[in-house]
């Protein structure tokens, strides 16, 4: 399953992991850490985001 | 001191005056535990389970024999309106030890049953050693009186009182029905009696241990 | 704001050190990680998986904690303290056995085999519904309070006795559970460092998630006490 599979053009001359899509493909790992990642960027994003909404409500009923 | 263990034989004995009087929980506890057993015994059909899954199923029989009676005593208070007028009259100690002498009683009498019942009519249900068996028996109703009569009084002031008694009993239960069940496992296999001394060990404790926290929270939950 | 970031940072790093670092026969280099015979690269999941099984564990103590102090202080902020602890804890305890079946999986070939850590967070999760269970039962917010710190003290008082039971109940047919074969004692120490700080950002992520949610629970509970509210 490599990735020069996908371009047919480079069959005759495709080197061997030279680009990031390749090294992906052979360390199938490192994909996952980047999804860890990611999921972890979006929960993080979204905490803060609650947390900010949050603050905005505590001042307007504190206002109240 | 003797005042208060008064206040506790009067409590255990106003419970049994009123059962006995309706006499409607016994007869649909024991009705109980005779179709759960014949509904084992059916789906047994004649074959022979092995010792460890007959010990197990002894036990859950008893655990839902107690979850279906061991609730009312405070569950009827709830019911009848009796319970703020209980609450005058004595210390919530006196009730709780009242009513778990009451659940005893009843726990005592329903593995009696239960027991002889499964004994007689399972097929391959064994025992080898009945000193281990005894003794399990007996350590282990006292644990199931004594966590059944706490969860009890929580649920007694929720709303969807019958289905989350075994809800809440399961877990804390759990131990004790680990414990109760291996030595059952133990007794049937023919072990010495000081193998499964361990597992008594663990049951006392366990009942200590309950009874304690028990009463040291009971009068939280019962305190409106 | 500068702690959150520097959450952010640390769990950030900790990820990346969980997958990137090398894992070698003979670890030489000092940012080098052992094999683990039979597990290998899946060895990684253990500064993910136990970090949710250890907030479990964290959540129901938090929510006892602060139950007692209700029981004591009748206080309505330390029950909104005790429900924020269970309900994390609870988000967390499905994470942990979710990803302790997918370890057992790949581990043992089965997702459950009623191992000791399997069956106990098993029990923590039943804990944790019934916990729920009771409080969406009672109506009078004091009652349900109370009951619901009454249970968790009930149900913390049982709990040590599986730490005894496990042992003696389920050794005799099922394999050493991985923490054991590895425990502190036997972690490189590379692995050990990764291990905690995932713990520790963990914790963290867990303190701030219960802060915000001790927040918002404290505006709904205003809110509905306020006339016209």
């Amino acid at each position: 399953m490599s990735a020069s599979s996908a371009f047919a053009i480079d069959t005759f001359n495709y080197r061997e992991d030279k680009t990031v899509l390749d090294f992906l493909a052979q360390n199938s790992l490192y994909i996952v850490l980047i999804v860890v990642l990611v999921v972890w960027a979006g929960i993080f994003a979204y905490l803060y985001r609650v947390e900010n909404k949050v603050k905005k409500l505590e001042d307007q009923l504190g206002k109240s | 001191m003797t005042a208060w263990l008064r206040s506790v034989i009067s409590i255990y004995r106003k419970d049994w005056h009123s059962e006995l009087r309706t006499r409607y929980a016994i007869s649909a506890l024991l009705m109980f535990v005779v179709t759960t057993i014949s509904i084992i015994l059916f789906s047994l059909g004649s074959e022979e389970a092995p010792p460890d899954v007959l010990s197990g199923m002894l036990w859950v029989v008893v655990f839902f024999g107690a979850m279906s009676g061991l609730s009312r005593t405070f569950v009827t208070e709830e019911e009848r309106g009796t319970s703020m007028t209980l609450q005058l009259l004595t210390s919530p100690g006196a009730i709780y030890f009242g009513k778990l002498l009451f659940n005893l009683v009843l726990v005592f009498g329903l593995n009696a049953v239960t027991i002889s019942l499964y004994a007689i009519v399972i097929n391959g249900f064994v025992i080898r050693t009945m000193s281990i068996f005894l003794v399990a028996v007996v350590l282990g109703s006292v644990g199931f009186a004594a966590a059944a009569t706490i969860i009890a009084a929580i649920i007694a002031r929720a709303s969807t009182k019958g289905t989350l008694y075994p809800v809440l009993s399961f877990p804390i239960l759990l131990p004790l029905l680990l414990t109760v069940i291996n030595a059952t496992r133990l007794a049937s296999e023919g072990a010495f009696f000081s193998e499964a001394v361990g597992e008594f060990q663990l049951l006392i404790s366990y009942i200590v241990v309950v009874v304690t926290a028990s009463t040291m929270v009971f009068e939280y939950v019962w305190k409106d | 704001m500068a702690l959150r970031l520097l959450l952010a940072l640390w769990l950030t790093l900790v990820i990346i050190l969980g997958f990137a670092l090398p894992m070698v026969a003979q670890p030489q280099q000092w940012y080098d990680l052992p094999i683990i015979p039979g597990l290998e690269e899946k060895a990684r999941i253990i500064f993910f998986h136990v970090p949710t099984a250890w907030l479990s564990v964290v959540g129901f103590l938090g929510s006892l904690g602060y139950g007692i102090r209700y029981l004591r202080k009748k206080d309505p902020d330390d029950d909104i303290k005790s429900a924020s602890a269970a309900g994390l804890g609870f988000m967390f305890c499905i994470l942990a056995t979710v990803t302790g079946a997918i370890w057992a999986k790949f581990s043992w070939g089965t997702y459950w085999n009623w191992d000791p850590r399997q069956t106990s967070i098993f029990v923590l999760l039943l804990i944790y519904g019934a916990y729920f269970a009771l409080r969406s039962a009672v109506e009078v917010e004091e009652k349900k309070a109370t009951l619901a710190a009454v249970y968790a003290i009930i149900a913390g008082v049982t709990m040590p006795f599986f730490m005894f039971i496990m042992p003696r109940i389920l050794a005799s047919l099922h394999p050493e559970p991985i923490l054991n074969a590895q425990g502190k004692v036997h972690m490189n120490t590379m692995m050990l460092v990764v291990f905690l700080s995932s713990l520790a950002g963990f914790t963290g992520l867990y303190y701030w998630m219960w802060k915000v949610h001790v927040r918002i629970e404290r505006l709904r509970y205003r809110h509905v006490q306020l006339p016209g509210g």
